[in-house]
Protein backbone atom coordinates (compact mmCIF):
# COMPACT_ATOMS: atom_id res chain seq x y z
CA UNK A 1 0.00 0.00 0.00
CA UNK A 2 1.43 3.09 -1.02
CA UNK A 3 0.14 5.92 1.78
CA UNK A 4 -1.05 9.30 0.18
CA UNK A 5 1.71 11.93 0.85
CA UNK A 6 0.00 15.03 2.37
CA UNK A 7 0.63 17.12 -0.36
CA UNK A 8 -0.36 14.75 -2.67
CA UNK A 9 -4.03 15.18 -0.66
CA UNK A 10 -4.18 18.72 -0.54
CA UNK A 11 -3.57 19.21 -4.27
CA UNK A 12 -6.57 16.33 -5.03
CA UNK A 13 -8.63 18.54 -2.62
CA UNK A 14 -7.41 21.78 -4.15
CA UNK A 15 -8.10 20.47 -7.44
CA UNK A 16 -11.38 18.79 -7.21
CA UNK A 17 -13.21 20.66 -4.58
CA UNK A 18 -11.76 24.50 -5.02
CA UNK A 19 -14.12 25.57 -2.65
CA UNK A 20 -12.55 24.00 0.76
CA UNK A 21 -10.09 25.98 2.53
CA UNK A 22 -7.07 23.33 3.00
CA UNK A 23 -4.12 23.76 5.24
CA UNK A 24 -1.22 21.69 6.82
CA UNK A 25 -0.85 22.28 10.57
CA UNK A 26 2.58 22.23 12.47
CA UNK A 27 2.13 18.92 13.76
CA UNK A 28 1.20 17.52 10.12
CA UNK A 29 -2.34 17.43 10.54
CA UNK A 30 -4.09 18.50 7.48
CA UNK A 31 -7.51 20.57 7.96
CA UNK A 32 -9.80 21.67 5.58
CA UNK A 33 -13.31 23.60 5.46
CA UNK A 34 -15.56 24.02 3.02
CA UNK A 35 -19.36 24.12 2.14
CA UNK A 36 -21.40 21.15 0.19
CA UNK A 37 -25.03 21.18 -0.72
CA UNK A 38 -25.67 17.21 -1.27
CA UNK A 39 -29.52 17.64 -1.33
CA UNK A 40 -31.76 20.45 -0.37
CA UNK A 41 -29.62 22.26 2.21
CA UNK A 42 -26.02 23.95 2.33
CA UNK A 43 -23.61 22.60 5.07
CA UNK A 44 -20.46 24.40 6.40
CA UNK A 45 -17.83 20.92 7.32
CA UNK A 46 -14.50 20.29 8.32
CA UNK A 47 -11.98 17.10 7.33
CA UNK A 48 -9.35 16.71 10.11
CA UNK A 49 -6.50 14.16 8.81
CA UNK A 50 -3.37 13.54 10.70
CA UNK A 51 -1.32 10.88 8.53
CA UNK A 52 -0.20 8.20 10.68
CA UNK A 53 -1.77 9.33 13.90
CA UNK A 54 -5.21 8.84 12.81
CA UNK A 55 -7.06 5.33 11.00
CA UNK A 56 -9.45 7.25 9.17
CA UNK A 57 -10.51 11.20 8.16
CA UNK A 58 -12.90 12.78 10.80
CA UNK A 59 -15.36 14.35 9.63
CA UNK A 60 -17.44 17.25 11.39
CA UNK A 61 -20.61 18.90 10.36
CA UNK A 62 -19.88 22.69 11.27
CA UNK A 63 -22.95 24.38 10.28
CA UNK A 64 -26.02 23.81 10.63
CA UNK A 65 -25.35 21.23 13.12
CA UNK A 66 -26.56 17.87 13.57
CA UNK A 67 -29.32 17.42 14.89
CA UNK A 68 -31.53 14.29 16.11
CA UNK A 69 -35.63 13.79 14.89
CA UNK A 70 -37.75 15.93 16.57
CA UNK A 71 -38.23 13.85 20.24
CA UNK A 72 -35.00 11.96 19.45
CA UNK A 73 -31.30 11.69 20.76
CA UNK A 74 -28.38 12.43 18.99
CA UNK A 75 -27.52 8.39 19.63
CA UNK A 76 -30.03 8.02 17.12
CA UNK A 77 -28.75 9.65 14.31
CA UNK A 78 -27.43 6.65 12.03
CA UNK A 79 -23.92 6.34 11.15
CA UNK A 80 -21.63 8.67 13.47
CA UNK A 81 -18.35 8.36 14.82
CA UNK A 82 -20.49 9.10 18.11
CA UNK A 83 -18.87 11.55 20.81
CA UNK A 84 -20.74 11.07 23.61
CA UNK A 85 -19.43 13.99 25.76
CA UNK A 86 -20.13 16.39 23.02
CA UNK A 87 -22.77 14.67 20.71
CA UNK A 88 -22.61 17.46 18.10
CA UNK A 89 -19.51 17.09 17.28
CA UNK A 90 -19.75 13.89 16.75
CA UNK A 91 -17.93 12.33 13.29
CA UNK A 92 -19.83 10.66 10.16
CA UNK A 93 -18.94 7.23 9.70
CA UNK A 94 -18.44 6.69 6.23
CA UNK A 95 -17.08 3.59 5.79
CA UNK A 96 -16.90 -0.24 7.11
CA UNK A 97 -13.26 -0.40 8.35
CA UNK A 98 -12.88 -3.92 8.80
CA UNK A 99 -14.08 -4.11 5.01
CA UNK A 100 -10.77 -2.11 4.43
CA UNK A 101 -12.93 0.30 2.31
CA UNK A 102 -10.04 3.46 3.18
CA UNK A 103 -6.66 3.38 3.64
CA UNK A 104 -4.42 6.15 3.72
CA UNK A 105 -3.70 5.00 0.08
CA UNK A 106 -6.80 6.94 -1.12
CA UNK A 107 -7.42 10.06 -2.09
CA UNK A 108 -9.84 12.23 0.40
CA UNK A 109 -10.66 14.08 -2.31
CA UNK A 110 -12.08 11.05 -4.35
CA UNK A 111 -13.67 9.30 -1.49
CA UNK A 112 -14.52 11.21 1.86
CA UNK A 113 -15.74 13.79 0.18
CA UNK A 114 -18.29 11.92 -2.29
CA UNK A 115 -19.23 9.73 0.83
CA UNK A 116 -19.94 12.77 2.76
CA UNK A 117 -21.88 14.55 0.23
CA UNK A 118 -24.01 10.83 0.04
CA UNK A 119 -24.13 10.96 4.55
CA UNK A 120 -25.54 14.49 4.29
CA UNK A 121 -27.96 13.44 1.90
CA UNK A 122 -28.86 10.26 3.31
CA UNK A 123 -29.41 12.18 6.71
CA UNK A 124 -31.85 14.28 5.28
CA UNK A 125 -33.97 11.61 3.91
CA UNK A 126 -33.35 9.96 7.44
CA UNK A 127 -34.87 13.11 8.64
CA UNK A 128 -37.57 12.76 6.12
CA UNK A 129 -39.10 9.16 6.46
CA UNK A 130 -37.38 8.17 9.75
CA UNK A 131 -35.11 5.43 7.89
CA UNK A 132 -31.50 5.21 6.63
CA UNK A 133 -31.77 4.55 2.99
CA UNK A 134 -28.65 3.76 2.20
CA UNK A 135 -26.01 0.84 2.64
CA UNK A 136 -24.25 0.15 5.68
CA UNK A 137 -23.02 -2.38 7.81
CA UNK A 138 -23.74 -3.18 11.18
CA UNK A 139 -25.96 -1.56 13.55
CA UNK A 140 -27.30 1.75 12.26
CA UNK A 141 -26.86 3.87 15.37
CA UNK A 142 -25.39 3.84 18.53
CA UNK A 143 -28.96 3.89 20.39
CA UNK A 144 -29.80 0.72 18.25
CA UNK A 145 -26.45 -0.87 19.03
CA UNK A 146 -27.10 -0.09 22.91
CA UNK A 147 -30.65 -1.25 22.30
CA UNK A 148 -29.09 -4.40 20.85
CA UNK A 149 -26.70 -4.80 24.32
CA UNK A 150 -29.36 -4.73 26.61
CA UNK A 151 -32.02 -6.91 24.97
CA UNK A 152 -29.18 -9.18 25.27
CA UNK A 153 -28.16 -8.88 28.63
CA UNK A 154 -32.27 -9.33 29.34
CA UNK A 155 -32.15 -12.47 27.78
CA UNK A 156 -29.11 -13.38 30.00
CA UNK A 157 -30.30 -12.61 33.04
CA UNK A 158 -34.02 -13.96 32.23
CA UNK A 159 -31.61 -17.27 31.67
CA UNK A 160 -29.68 -17.15 34.99
CA UNK A 161 -32.85 -17.03 36.75
CA UNK B 1 -22.69 29.78 -0.28
CA UNK B 2 -26.16 30.06 1.80
CA UNK B 3 -26.49 33.72 2.02
CA UNK B 4 -26.53 33.82 -1.48
CA UNK B 5 -29.62 34.20 -3.85
CA UNK B 6 -31.83 31.42 -2.85
CA UNK B 7 -32.73 30.07 -6.22
CA UNK B 8 -29.21 30.27 -7.64
CA UNK B 9 -29.44 26.36 -7.35
CA UNK B 10 -33.13 24.45 -7.17
CA UNK B 11 -32.11 21.00 -8.28
CA UNK B 12 -33.65 19.21 -5.23
CA UNK B 13 -37.12 21.63 -5.13
CA UNK B 14 -36.73 21.16 -9.08
CA UNK B 15 -36.86 16.94 -8.25
CA UNK B 16 -39.65 17.36 -6.38
CA UNK B 17 -42.01 19.97 -8.01
CA UNK B 18 -41.33 17.32 -11.18
CA UNK B 19 -42.40 14.56 -8.97
CA UNK B 20 -45.68 16.71 -8.12
CA UNK B 21 -46.23 17.76 -11.94
CA UNK B 22 -46.47 13.76 -12.33
CA UNK B 23 -48.63 13.14 -10.18
CA UNK B 24 -51.48 15.98 -10.70
CA UNK B 25 -51.58 15.64 -14.06
CA UNK B 26 -53.04 13.14 -17.34
CA UNK B 27 -50.93 10.16 -17.54
CA UNK B 28 -50.69 8.96 -21.37
CA UNK B 29 -53.32 6.44 -21.35
CA UNK B 30 -56.05 9.20 -19.70
CA UNK B 31 -55.18 11.88 -22.52
CA UNK B 32 -56.15 8.43 -24.80
CA UNK B 33 -59.16 7.83 -22.90
CA UNK B 34 -60.17 11.75 -22.96
CA UNK B 35 -59.18 11.31 -27.17
CA UNK B 36 -62.37 8.15 -27.15
CA UNK B 37 -64.47 10.85 -25.72
CA UNK B 38 -64.22 13.50 -27.90
CA UNK B 39 -64.47 11.24 -30.84
CA UNK B 40 -67.70 9.85 -29.36
CA UNK B 41 -69.02 12.92 -28.74
CA UNK B 42 -68.74 13.99 -32.60
CA UNK B 43 -70.12 11.02 -33.12
CA UNK B 44 -73.01 11.55 -30.82
CA UNK B 45 -73.96 15.41 -32.08
CA UNK B 46 -73.32 14.26 -35.93
CA UNK B 47 -76.03 10.96 -35.21
CA UNK B 48 -79.02 11.69 -37.72
CA UNK B 49 -81.63 11.80 -34.59
CA UNK B 50 -79.19 14.92 -33.20
CA UNK B 51 -81.29 18.35 -33.32
CA UNK B 52 -77.18 19.53 -34.18
CA UNK B 53 -76.69 17.19 -36.68
CA UNK B 54 -77.71 19.36 -40.06
CA UNK B 55 -75.16 21.98 -38.99
CA UNK B 56 -71.92 19.27 -38.78
CA UNK B 57 -72.41 17.83 -42.04
CA UNK B 58 -69.95 19.43 -44.31
CA UNK B 59 -66.92 16.83 -43.48
CA UNK B 60 -64.87 19.93 -41.77
CA UNK B 61 -64.17 18.42 -37.87
CA UNK B 62 -65.61 21.64 -36.59
CA UNK B 63 -65.66 19.49 -33.08
CA UNK B 64 -62.31 19.82 -30.87
CA UNK B 65 -60.37 19.86 -27.74
CA UNK B 66 -59.90 23.56 -25.97
CA UNK B 67 -58.92 25.09 -23.19
CA UNK B 68 -56.23 23.07 -20.31
CA UNK B 69 -56.45 19.90 -22.39
CA UNK B 70 -55.40 21.71 -25.61
CA UNK B 71 -52.88 23.43 -23.50
CA UNK B 72 -51.55 20.28 -22.32
CA UNK B 73 -52.10 21.43 -18.71
CA UNK B 74 -55.07 19.56 -17.39
CA UNK B 75 -54.99 18.49 -13.92
CA UNK B 76 -56.85 16.62 -11.15
CA UNK B 77 -59.54 19.23 -9.84
CA UNK B 78 -59.33 18.98 -6.20
CA UNK B 79 -57.55 17.64 -2.76
CA UNK B 80 -59.35 14.60 -2.84
CA UNK B 81 -61.32 14.33 -6.07
CA UNK B 82 -59.13 12.71 -8.90
CA UNK B 83 -61.30 14.22 -11.29
CA UNK B 84 -60.14 16.22 -14.81
CA UNK B 85 -62.13 18.93 -16.10
CA UNK B 86 -61.65 19.11 -19.71
CA UNK B 87 -63.59 21.50 -22.36
CA UNK B 88 -65.44 21.38 -25.74
CA UNK B 89 -65.91 23.46 -28.83
CA UNK B 90 -68.83 22.19 -30.96
CA UNK B 91 -68.42 25.26 -34.16
CA UNK B 92 -72.03 26.15 -36.19
CA UNK B 93 -73.03 28.08 -38.38
CA UNK B 94 -75.92 29.47 -36.13
CA UNK B 95 -78.87 30.37 -38.36
CA UNK B 96 -80.05 33.70 -37.66
CA UNK B 97 -83.69 33.33 -36.34
CA UNK B 98 -81.96 31.38 -32.70
CA UNK B 99 -82.01 33.75 -30.10
CA UNK B 100 -78.87 33.53 -27.42
CA UNK B 101 -79.85 30.92 -25.19
CA UNK B 102 -81.58 28.56 -28.47
CA UNK B 103 -78.02 27.03 -28.94
CA UNK B 104 -77.66 26.00 -25.43
CA UNK B 105 -80.89 24.40 -25.55
CA UNK B 106 -80.20 22.40 -28.84
CA UNK B 107 -76.89 21.45 -27.57
CA UNK B 108 -78.49 20.28 -24.03
CA UNK B 109 -81.05 18.24 -26.52
CA UNK B 110 -78.40 16.53 -28.66
CA UNK B 111 -76.30 15.67 -25.64
CA UNK B 112 -79.13 13.56 -24.09
CA UNK B 113 -78.44 9.90 -24.26
CA UNK B 114 -74.33 9.96 -24.23
CA UNK B 115 -72.86 6.51 -23.48
CA UNK B 116 -71.56 6.65 -20.00
CA UNK B 117 -72.45 10.14 -19.17
CA UNK B 118 -73.82 10.12 -15.35
CA UNK B 119 -75.11 13.62 -15.19
CA UNK B 120 -76.00 16.52 -17.80
CA UNK B 121 -75.16 20.00 -16.43
CA UNK B 122 -76.42 23.33 -18.35
CA UNK B 123 -74.18 25.75 -17.14
CA UNK B 124 -74.43 29.72 -17.93
CA UNK B 125 -71.95 29.11 -21.32
CA UNK B 126 -71.94 25.48 -21.88
CA UNK B 127 -73.57 21.91 -21.07
CA UNK B 128 -71.41 19.57 -19.05
CA UNK B 129 -71.27 16.36 -19.57
CA UNK B 130 -70.59 14.93 -15.94
CA UNK B 131 -68.45 11.37 -16.58
CA UNK B 132 -66.96 9.43 -13.34
CA UNK B 133 -63.44 11.10 -12.46
CA UNK B 134 -64.21 12.94 -15.97
CA UNK B 135 -66.35 16.35 -16.73
CA UNK B 136 -66.13 17.63 -20.08
CA UNK B 137 -67.85 21.50 -20.50
CA UNK B 138 -69.60 21.41 -24.04
CA UNK B 139 -69.07 24.97 -25.48
CA UNK B 140 -71.41 26.37 -28.97
CA UNK B 141 -69.18 28.44 -31.30
CA UNK B 142 -71.16 30.78 -33.45
CA UNK B 143 -68.14 30.81 -36.11
CA UNK B 144 -69.72 33.75 -38.20
CA UNK B 145 -66.16 35.33 -37.53
CA UNK B 146 -64.06 32.52 -39.61
CA UNK B 147 -64.01 34.29 -42.41
CA UNK B 148 -62.06 37.15 -40.59
CA UNK B 149 -59.75 35.28 -38.19
CA UNK B 150 -59.73 31.47 -38.33
CA UNK B 151 -61.80 29.64 -35.99
CA UNK B 152 -63.14 32.94 -34.50
CA UNK B 153 -66.89 33.76 -33.62
CA UNK B 154 -68.99 34.19 -30.62
CA UNK B 155 -70.38 32.06 -27.47
CA UNK B 156 -73.26 32.25 -26.00
CA UNK B 157 -74.34 33.36 -22.77
CA UNK B 158 -77.01 32.38 -21.10
CA UNK B 159 -77.37 33.48 -17.13
CA UNK B 160 -80.25 31.97 -15.10
CA UNK B 161 -80.97 35.60 -14.21
CA UNK B 162 -79.92 38.89 -16.36
CA UNK B 163 -80.03 39.07 -20.15
CA UNK B 164 -78.27 36.61 -22.52
CA UNK B 165 -75.68 37.39 -24.65
CA UNK B 166 -72.86 36.06 -26.96
CA UNK B 167 -69.42 36.69 -26.34
CA UNK B 168 -66.76 37.23 -28.61
CA UNK B 169 -63.84 34.34 -28.71
CA UNK B 170 -61.53 32.13 -29.94
CA UNK B 171 -60.13 29.52 -28.22
CA UNK B 172 -58.50 27.61 -30.82
CA UNK B 173 -56.67 30.75 -31.94
CA UNK B 174 -55.79 31.17 -27.79
CA UNK B 175 -54.41 27.57 -27.80
CA UNK B 176 -52.45 28.20 -30.93
CA UNK B 177 -51.08 31.24 -29.42
CA UNK B 178 -49.57 29.77 -25.94
CA UNK B 179 -48.67 26.86 -27.71
CA UNK B 180 -46.21 28.70 -29.78
CA UNK B 181 -45.05 31.46 -27.08
CA UNK B 182 -43.69 28.34 -24.56
CA UNK B 183 -42.80 26.15 -27.86
CA UNK B 184 -42.67 22.00 -27.45
CA UNK B 185 -40.12 22.32 -24.95
CA UNK B 186 -36.37 22.41 -24.07
CA UNK B 187 -35.00 18.64 -24.40
CA UNK B 188 -33.40 18.39 -21.06
CA UNK B 189 -36.47 19.53 -19.43
CA UNK B 190 -38.44 16.72 -21.64
CA UNK B 191 -36.05 14.09 -20.69
CA UNK B 192 -36.33 14.62 -17.11
CA UNK B 193 -40.04 14.72 -16.92
CA UNK B 194 -40.16 11.77 -18.61
CA UNK B 195 -38.21 10.20 -16.13
CA UNK B 196 -40.47 11.67 -13.26
CA UNK B 197 -43.28 10.01 -15.22
CA UNK B 198 -41.92 6.71 -15.35
CA UNK B 199 -42.36 6.27 -11.73
CA UNK B 200 -45.02 8.28 -10.84
CA UNK B 201 -47.07 8.98 -13.87
CA UNK B 202 -50.84 7.82 -12.57
CA UNK B 203 -54.14 6.53 -14.59
CA UNK B 204 -57.48 7.51 -13.30
CA UNK B 205 -60.08 7.46 -15.96
CA UNK B 206 -61.72 4.29 -16.38
CA UNK B 207 -63.24 3.53 -19.49
CA UNK B 208 -67.13 3.61 -20.18
CA UNK B 209 -67.47 0.50 -21.72
CA UNK B 210 -65.68 -2.45 -24.33
CA UNK B 211 -65.91 -0.39 -27.59
CA UNK B 212 -64.24 2.30 -25.46
CA UNK B 213 -61.67 -0.13 -24.09
CA UNK B 214 -60.63 -1.17 -27.71
CA UNK B 215 -60.19 2.45 -28.71
CA UNK B 216 -57.95 3.15 -26.07
CA UNK B 217 -56.04 0.06 -26.03
CA UNK B 218 -55.54 0.56 -30.25
CA UNK B 219 -55.10 4.73 -29.76
CA UNK B 220 -51.38 3.70 -30.45
CA UNK B 221 -51.92 2.33 -34.05
CA UNK B 222 -52.78 6.24 -35.05
CA UNK B 223 -55.51 5.17 -37.66
CA UNK B 224 -57.06 8.11 -36.61
CA UNK B 225 -56.32 11.52 -36.64
CA UNK B 226 -55.65 13.09 -33.41
CA UNK B 227 -58.11 15.06 -31.69
CA UNK B 228 -56.24 16.36 -29.26
CA UNK B 229 -53.51 18.33 -29.73
CA UNK B 230 -50.61 16.88 -28.59
CA UNK B 231 -48.62 16.61 -25.07
CA UNK B 232 -46.60 19.69 -24.61
CA UNK B 233 -44.11 19.38 -22.19
CA UNK B 234 -42.18 23.40 -22.03
CA UNK B 235 -41.16 24.22 -18.70
CA UNK B 236 -43.76 27.01 -18.87
CA UNK B 237 -46.71 24.87 -19.29
CA UNK B 238 -45.80 22.15 -16.17
CA UNK B 239 -45.34 25.48 -14.01
CA UNK B 240 -48.95 26.65 -15.16
CA UNK B 241 -49.92 22.89 -13.94
CA UNK B 242 -48.76 23.53 -10.28
CA UNK B 243 -49.86 26.89 -10.04
CA UNK B 244 -53.43 25.34 -10.80
CA UNK B 245 -53.17 22.82 -8.37
CA UNK B 246 -51.86 25.40 -5.85
CA UNK B 247 -54.83 28.06 -6.53
CA UNK B 248 -57.42 25.11 -6.77
CA UNK B 249 -56.29 23.90 -3.20
CA UNK B 250 -56.69 27.60 -1.93
CA UNK B 251 -59.48 28.66 -3.22
CA UNK B 252 -61.34 25.44 -2.35
CA UNK B 253 -62.99 26.82 0.98
CA UNK B 254 -62.38 30.47 -0.13
CA UNK B 255 -65.79 32.83 -0.98
CA UNK B 256 -63.70 34.85 -3.66
CA UNK B 257 -64.19 32.89 -7.07
CA UNK B 258 -60.76 31.90 -8.39
CA UNK B 259 -59.71 33.35 -11.52
CA UNK B 260 -60.18 31.74 -14.74
CA UNK B 261 -57.65 29.12 -16.20
CA UNK B 262 -57.42 31.08 -19.58
CA UNK B 263 -55.83 34.25 -17.66
CA UNK B 264 -53.31 32.22 -15.23
CA UNK B 265 -52.42 30.36 -19.15
CA UNK B 266 -52.13 33.84 -20.94
CA UNK B 267 -50.05 35.11 -17.78
CA UNK B 268 -47.66 31.61 -18.23
CA UNK B 269 -47.54 32.17 -21.44
CA UNK B 270 -46.86 36.03 -21.37
CA UNK B 271 -43.75 35.30 -18.52
CA UNK B 272 -41.38 33.38 -20.86
CA UNK B 273 -38.49 30.74 -19.96
CA UNK B 274 -36.39 30.77 -17.27
CA UNK B 275 -33.57 28.01 -18.07
CA UNK B 276 -32.82 28.22 -13.42
CA UNK B 277 -35.05 25.65 -13.95
CA UNK B 278 -38.85 24.62 -13.14
CA UNK B 279 -38.96 26.01 -9.52
CA UNK B 280 -38.04 30.05 -10.38
CA UNK B 281 -39.92 29.71 -13.41
CA UNK B 282 -42.85 28.75 -10.89
CA UNK B 283 -42.01 31.88 -9.00
CA UNK B 284 -41.06 33.88 -11.76
CA UNK B 285 -44.92 33.12 -12.78
CA UNK B 286 -46.37 33.73 -9.36
CA UNK B 287 -44.57 36.83 -8.27
CA UNK B 288 -44.93 38.59 -11.51
CA UNK B 289 -48.50 37.96 -11.77
CA UNK B 290 -48.78 39.24 -8.04
CA UNK B 291 -47.00 42.09 -9.05
CA UNK B 292 -49.06 43.32 -11.76
CA UNK B 293 -52.45 42.82 -9.84
CA UNK B 294 -50.68 45.29 -7.40
CA UNK B 295 -49.95 47.93 -9.62
CA UNK B 296 -53.88 47.42 -10.62
CA UNK B 297 -54.99 47.70 -7.66
CA UNK B 298 -52.62 50.75 -6.82
CA UNK B 299 -53.76 52.62 -10.18
CA UNK B 300 -57.92 51.48 -9.27
CA UNK B 301 -57.36 49.81 -12.42
CA UNK B 302 -58.06 45.68 -13.56
CA UNK B 303 -56.41 43.18 -15.92
CA UNK B 304 -57.93 43.29 -19.45
CA UNK B 305 -56.40 40.90 -21.24
CA UNK B 306 -57.34 40.25 -24.60
CA UNK B 307 -56.54 37.16 -26.97
CA UNK B 308 -53.78 37.82 -28.87
CA UNK B 309 -55.22 35.86 -32.12
CA UNK B 310 -58.49 37.97 -31.52
CA UNK B 311 -58.83 41.29 -29.74
CA UNK B 312 -62.52 41.11 -29.17
CA UNK B 313 -62.18 37.89 -27.00
CA UNK B 314 -61.35 39.41 -23.61
CA UNK B 315 -60.06 35.95 -22.31
CA UNK B 316 -60.53 37.28 -18.13
CA UNK B 317 -63.84 39.16 -19.21
CA UNK B 318 -65.89 37.24 -16.26
CA UNK B 319 -62.65 38.28 -13.54
CA UNK B 320 -62.18 40.29 -11.35
CA UNK B 321 -65.99 41.04 -11.04
CA UNK B 322 -66.85 44.37 -11.30
CA UNK B 323 -68.37 44.39 -8.21
CA UNK B 324 -65.61 43.28 -6.17
CA UNK B 325 -62.65 44.42 -8.12
CA UNK B 326 -60.26 45.25 -5.26
CA UNK B 327 -61.22 41.86 -3.23
CA UNK B 328 -60.83 39.79 -6.33
CA UNK B 329 -57.05 40.78 -7.09
CA UNK B 330 -55.96 41.38 -3.68
CA UNK B 331 -57.09 37.87 -2.60
CA UNK B 332 -55.19 36.32 -5.62
CA UNK B 333 -52.21 38.56 -5.37
CA UNK B 334 -51.88 37.22 -1.59
CA UNK B 335 -52.31 33.92 -2.69
CA UNK B 336 -49.49 34.34 -5.27
CA UNK B 337 -47.28 36.53 -2.86
CA UNK B 338 -47.44 33.51 -0.51
CA UNK B 339 -46.39 31.00 -3.03
CA UNK B 340 -43.49 32.87 -4.06
CA UNK B 341 -42.47 33.04 -0.38
CA UNK B 342 -43.01 29.92 0.07
CA UNK B 343 -40.91 28.80 -3.08
CA UNK B 344 -38.22 31.22 -2.10
CA UNK B 345 -38.34 29.24 1.86
CA UNK B 346 -38.14 25.89 0.08
CA UNK B 347 -35.10 26.43 -2.04
CA UNK B 348 -32.63 26.23 0.47
CA UNK B 349 -34.90 24.27 3.14
CA UNK B 350 -34.36 20.51 4.31
CA UNK B 351 -36.09 17.89 2.35
CA UNK B 352 -38.37 17.80 5.64
CA UNK B 353 -39.25 21.05 5.64
CA UNK B 354 -39.85 21.22 1.90
CA UNK B 355 -42.10 18.23 2.65
CA UNK B 356 -44.12 20.05 4.68
CA UNK B 357 -44.26 23.19 2.58
CA UNK B 358 -45.17 20.72 -0.06
CA UNK B 359 -48.00 19.61 1.96
CA UNK B 360 -49.32 22.90 2.55
CA UNK B 361 -49.04 24.33 -1.23
CA UNK B 362 -50.52 21.02 -3.34
CA UNK B 363 -52.15 18.66 -0.63
CA UNK B 364 -51.17 16.22 1.73
CA UNK B 365 -52.09 13.17 -0.09
CA UNK B 366 -50.00 14.43 -3.27
CA UNK B 367 -46.88 15.18 -0.87
CA UNK B 368 -47.02 11.70 0.76
CA UNK B 369 -47.47 10.06 -2.94
CA UNK B 370 -43.84 11.95 -3.60
CA UNK B 371 -42.37 11.38 -0.50
CA UNK B 372 -42.88 8.11 -1.30
CA UNK B 373 -41.51 7.98 -4.60
CA UNK B 374 -38.80 9.84 -3.13
CA UNK B 375 -37.52 7.78 -0.65
CA UNK B 376 -38.10 4.69 -3.27
CA UNK B 377 -35.68 6.17 -5.41
CA UNK B 378 -32.97 6.73 -3.13
CA UNK B 379 -33.60 3.31 -1.14
CA UNK B 380 -30.68 1.34 -1.93
CA UNK B 381 -30.78 -0.59 1.22
CA UNK B 382 -31.19 -4.29 -0.75
CA UNK B 383 -30.25 -3.17 -4.46
CA UNK B 384 -26.44 -2.70 -5.45
CA UNK B 385 -27.38 0.57 -7.10
CA UNK B 386 -25.46 3.79 -7.10
CA UNK B 387 -25.76 7.11 -6.49
CA UNK B 388 -24.35 10.12 -8.21
CA UNK B 389 -22.28 12.93 -7.54
CA UNK B 390 -21.62 16.48 -8.48
CA UNK B 391 -18.50 18.20 -8.83
CA UNK B 392 -17.56 20.62 -6.68
CA UNK B 393 -21.02 21.17 -4.85
CA UNK B 394 -21.37 17.13 -3.90
CA UNK B 395 -25.13 17.59 -5.40
CA UNK B 396 -26.45 13.78 -4.77
CA UNK B 397 -28.72 12.52 -7.49
CA UNK B 398 -30.20 8.98 -8.09
CA UNK B 399 -29.77 7.83 -11.83
CA UNK B 400 -33.39 7.09 -12.14
CA UNK B 401 -33.86 10.93 -12.54
CA UNK B 402 -30.78 11.98 -14.06
CA UNK B 403 -30.90 13.22 -18.10
CA UNK B 404 -27.62 14.49 -18.41
CA UNK B 405 -25.31 12.15 -16.23
CA UNK B 406 -22.32 13.33 -17.81
CA UNK B 407 -21.75 15.96 -15.84
CA UNK B 408 -21.87 13.57 -12.61
CA UNK B 409 -19.53 10.59 -10.84
CA UNK B 410 -20.32 7.66 -9.52
CA UNK B 411 -19.67 7.56 -5.81
CA UNK B 412 -17.19 5.14 -5.04
CA UNK B 413 -19.20 1.82 -3.41
CA UNK B 414 -18.78 2.01 0.51
CA UNK B 415 -21.29 0.91 3.57
CA UNK B 416 -21.79 3.61 6.31
CA UNK B 417 -21.07 2.20 9.33
CA UNK B 418 -21.52 3.41 13.36
CA UNK B 419 -18.49 3.64 16.09
CA UNK B 420 -18.28 4.95 19.41
CA UNK B 421 -15.89 7.39 20.30
CA UNK B 422 -13.48 5.47 23.60
CA UNK B 423 -15.91 2.81 22.95
CA UNK B 424 -15.42 -0.59 21.27
CA UNK B 425 -17.10 -0.97 17.75
CA UNK B 426 -19.78 -4.16 18.67
CA UNK B 427 -20.36 -5.17 15.40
Amino acid sequence: MQRRSSDAQLKAMATQWPDFNGKKLADGTLIWIGPLRPKARFYTLSIIWKPVVMSLPYVMIDDPQLEPRPGGTFAEIPHLIFFAEKPEQSGLCLFDPEGREWTPADLIAATTLPWTAEWLAYYELWHLTGEWLAPGVGYESVARMHAAEARTVKEILADVH
Amino acid sequence: MAEQDPFRNTDTLDEVLLDIAALIELSPRDRRVAESRYRRLKTHLERSESPLAIYLVDGVSRIYAQGSIASSTTIVSGTEDDRFDVDAIVEIDVPDHWDNSCALDLLEEALQGFSGVVKIVRCTRCVQLQFPFMHMDVTILDRRERLAVERAGEIFHSPDSGPDARVPSNPWGFTGWFRGQVGIGQALFIEQLRRHRETLSKSRLMVLDEEEGRVVAKADQHDLPPVIPSALDAQEAVALKLLKRFLNLRYEDSPLPRPPSIYLTKRAGDVGYFPQGLSVQLYALAESTAKILRHHLADGTRPQEENPSYRPDLINDRWPRADALVRDMKGLAEQLEYLADRLSHMATASLAEIAKTIDELFGERVGKEQRDALAARYDRRSSPAVVLSEPRTGAIFAPAIVAAPERLREVPRHNFHPFIIGGEDKE
